[in-house]
């Protein structure tokens, strides 16, 4: 019993712990290898979710990329990554060796360009992706872009046609990440079921712009970038809220909700299970914090000794 | 023990080996096992310190089986000792220290320079950071410790003007460790070393537990001004040691003879460190300073820890130097703001009115010997600039310490990106803090015109 608290499923994925990685904030393996607490950290995830992967190489923004607001940072990496090919022979062996299920981020800015992506990391992982999180953030080239994750059709068009690449017989759980910059989240979530999503996972970052009183120009060479950290927690919590009243899909635990969004500290990360969260994922609060991860188990898992509760029946517990 | 291997390595520096004993005109170097009762051993290595009494004329080195058993000891409380172990003295080993997150103690936070002070040296106890590695930095929080993330008021300076309620800083600040200090080891040790090259390359001091900084004020900064209210006894947040570390080892297998130090301002900081370990290796260093005047590096040093006396008038920097044995004669300082008048023993000829860069190309153009020499900078990026230009011309290996607005410090966000030039002539994004700081300055794109860095972001600019 005392063991299995933390346990929460995802689709046909079992975690072992509810507290995943968030994408872009975790690196690629080398980075938390790095770390005298790496194993400590790693025992703690439920599922390693990696920064964002596209077909091919991107280079990212121009810098500044970071700028630090109030309880919260602006980014504009630009996705900077090294592309399928070197992430499937350089990464993904890494990754494995923490024994966590390993969930690939994906980005692309063309419906075709997503699902081929999928195809390729699917074919090529040797069985090593237990799952693909789709990032609908990105803009659509195609659409002048923007971005995808306004667009139902678009976002439909995109999980059909992840689904449709997944490898005949292969158990992949595909999550379909949410943006935050919306008027009703239930929209594209109700189009992602709608395609088949296993689960959803919100938020991404909020739009934010930052200007330079000095230059009187704006900071980011793209204008409006990322808000996340701290600042944001309510506005996720809200979403993961909604989408848990709204769509009985995700009341009913057949789409499962993994929320996101300004978690540091394990009361954050409670309040989103009550809210109708199964899993969260913990970004921003590991830059400031490497230990974050272990400490947050530990005060999960007394809350939950002492209130004699698991995750699974916490989940959504504060709808009544 | 593996006394044929130390006798082949000290041979070739005109020591010798008898029993477990090495001597070298008056100098003597005991070995011991670390096997043998860790009692016994410290009350020999006890009675050697005491009889030596800090002249360093007589060291000892406890060998140990392995490297972990080795980090152990160097962490631990023997007398004044050297370290090192079998396997590295078959073939040398190079452990890169892994990361932790820890809570320093502040000891002193001291201003320099006159006032208003721009600069300040921060003295902190962090054990955690004894395997650091010049160049690695590491990030620190601001403000004292807290719950994570919670929040509190702040005050923020200049034009931030008044009390501003929101959380304090989220993000830690990188820094570069200036000088550490190791236990039971006088402060000036390097002073009155003078290791064989080959016996430095295998041994190790113990681990330090003392460390300082030094910082810059930005006056539209909102983390460092905040620094300045820290006070003894407080406790802060700290992750490291940070980056890429460089094996000062591997100059001496390029063959370099002579290594050229160049600091712009706070840049200067950073490679004092540097120039430490280069001495424990026994390398001939030559150090230029650029400064806007020489009083910005006179403080009041209140510490016996940073230079053995209980205190006095001390220049940051030119001690620092000296204390690290560098001959005032090695020590080049250049203001750009005024003719520096005489500052401790260093010749006239080597104090310039004018930049750093400018004293350099003018000491190159006259030197007499030009063994195979490396330099390394650090300062701001004009400046760097302007140097990687200068080395070019002269054939000069130049090595540079970067500088970049940080999110995590440890590799995971890309946000410390510096454009560098691939073998294949295109451009690459690459992350200071994870694949550097240190990077060979001919890979570096200079000109980055599609960056639009804030007119705040800069940490050592040399006018202060
Ligand atoms: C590897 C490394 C070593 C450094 N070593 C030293 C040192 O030994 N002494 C010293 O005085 N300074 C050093 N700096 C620069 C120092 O980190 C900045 O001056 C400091 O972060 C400014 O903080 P602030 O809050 O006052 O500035 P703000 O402008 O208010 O900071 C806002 C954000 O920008 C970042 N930032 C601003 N300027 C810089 C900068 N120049 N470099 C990196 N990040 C910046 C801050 O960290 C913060 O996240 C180093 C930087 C790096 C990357
Ligand atoms: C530096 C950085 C990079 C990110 N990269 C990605 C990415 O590649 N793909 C993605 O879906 N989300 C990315 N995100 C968004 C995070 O995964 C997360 O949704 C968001 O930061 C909110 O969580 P937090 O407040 O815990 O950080 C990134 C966030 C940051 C700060
Ligand atoms: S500061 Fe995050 S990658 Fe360098």
């Amino acid at each position: 019993m005392e063991e299995r608290r933390l346990e929460t499923t995802i689709g046909k994925l079992r975690l072992r712990s509810p507290l995943l990685t968030a994408s872009g904030t975790a690196g690629s393996a080398d980075e938390l290898a790095s770390f005298s607490n790496a194993a400590a950290t790693a025992a703690t995830l439920g599922a390693f979710v990696t920064k964002g992967v596209t077909l091919v190489p991107r280079q990212g923004n121009p810098e500044p990329r970071v700028i630090e607001t109030r309880a919260g940072i602006l980014n504009s990496i630009g996705l900077q990554n090294k592309g399928a090919d070197r992430f499937l022979s350089e990464d993904l062996p890494k990754l494995r060796q923490y024994g966590v299920p390993v969930i690939v981020n994906i980005s692309a800015n063309t419906v075709e360009e997503y699902a081929a992506l999928a195809g390729k990391l699917l074919t090529g992982d040797a069985g090593q992706i237990s799952g693909l999180e789709i990032n609908v953030s990105c803009p659509n080239i195609k659409e002048g872009g923007v971005s995808f994750g306004i667009d139902p059709r678009a976002i439909e068009k995109i999980v059909t046609g992840v689904k449709a690449n997944v490898p005949r017989g292969r158990q992949v759980l595909i999550i379909t990440k949410l943006t935050p910059n919306i008027t009703d989240i239930t929209v594209p979530a109700k189009a992602a079921i709608a395609a088949g999503t296993d689960a959803l996972s919100m938020i991404n970052t909020l739009r934010g712009v930052a200007i330079d009183i000095r230059a009187q120009k704006p900071y980011f060479a793209n204008v409006a970038a990322g808000l996340s950290g701290p600042a944001v927690k309510p506005v996720g919590l809200c979403m993961v809220w909604d989408c848990f009243a709204k769509i009985p899909e995700c009341r009913n635990r057949q789409v499962p909700i993994i929320g996101i969004g300004g978690i540091s500290t394990w009361q954050d990360a409670i309040e989103y299970l009550l809210a109708g969260a199964a899993a969260v994922q913990v970004g921003t609060a590991w830059f400031v914090y490497p230990n974050v991860f272990v400490e947050m188990e530990q005060g999960v898992r007394k809350y939950l000794a002492a209130k004699n509760t698991t995750v699974v029946e916490l989940t959504g517990k504060a709808h009544g | 023990m593996l006394p044929i291997q130390i006798n082949n390595l000290l041979a070739r520096d005109g020591w010798t080996l008898r029993d477990n004993e090495a001597r070298c005109g008056s100098r003597c170097i005991t070995f011991f096992s670390a096997n043998r009762a860790t009692a016994a051993l410290a009350k020999s290595l006890r009675a050697i310190a005491e009889q030596d009494a800090g002249r360093f004329r007589h060291i000892s080195v406890v060998i140990t089986t392995n490297v972990e058993q080795m980090n152990r000891l160097r962490a631990g409380k023997l007398p004044r000792v050297f370290f090192t172990s079998i396997v590295e003295l078959e073939s040398p080993v190079t452990t890169v220290p892994r990361v932790t997150s820890f809570t320093a103690k502040i000891i002193a936070n001291t201003p320099v320079g006159p006032t208003p002070p721009v600069h300040y040296r921060l003295v902190f106890d962090a054990p955690e950071l004894g395997d650091i590695l010049p160049p690695q930095f590491f990030m620190m929080d601001v403000l004292p410790v807290r719950t994570p993330l919670g929040s509190r008021a702040v005050r923020r300076a200049d034009w931030h003007d008044g009390v501003d309620w929101s959380p304090q800083p989220l993000l830690k600040r990188p820094f570069g460790l200036c000088r550490v200090y190791r236990p039971n080891f006088p402060v000036d040790y390097l002073k009155r070393l003078a290791l064989p090259p080959a016996l430095a390359a295998v041994l190790h001091p113990p681990a330090a537990t003392r460390f300082d900084l030094l910082y810059k004020v930005l006056p539209e900064g909102i983390g460092t001004p905040l620094l300045t209210k820290l006070r003894r006894g407080d406790k802060v947040h700290m992750v490291g040691p940070l980056g890429r570390t460089f094996d000062v080892r591997a100059l001496r297998a390029d063959g370099i003879e002579e290594v050229h130090i160049i600091g712009g301002g706070v840049g200067m900081a950073p490679l004092i460190l540097l120039v430490e370990e280069l001495r424990f290796h026994s390398f001939p260093v030559k150090v230029f300073l650029g400064m806007a005047t020489l009083e910005s590096l006179r403080y009041r040093d209140e510490l016996a820890a940073t230079f053995g006396e209980k205190s006095r008038d001390a220049y940051i920097y030119i001690d620092d130097l000296l204390a690290a044995g560098v001959a005032p004669a090695d020590i080049f300082l250049a203001c750009d703001r005024e003719q520096p008048r005489q500052a401790r023993r260093i010749p006239r000829e080597n104090l310039f009115h004018g930049l750093v860069p400018e004293q350099y190309r003018r000491f190159l153009a006259t030197r007499k010997s030009a063994g195979k020499t490396a330099a390394f900078t650090c300062g701001p990026n004009r400046m760097m600039e302007v140097m990687t230009e200068i080395c070019r011309e002269a054939n000069i290996l130049l090595k540079v310490l970067l500088e970049k607005r940080m999110g995590c410090g440890f590799g995971v966000c890309f946000s410390c990106v510096q454009k560098v030039r691939r073998v294949d002539g295109a451009t690459d994004y690459v992350r200071v803090c994870k694949d550097g700081p240190i990077f060979d300055a001919k890979d570096i794109v200079w000109k980055n015109d599609d960056s639009k860095q804030p007119s705040v972001n800069c940490g050592c600019a040399a006018r202060s």
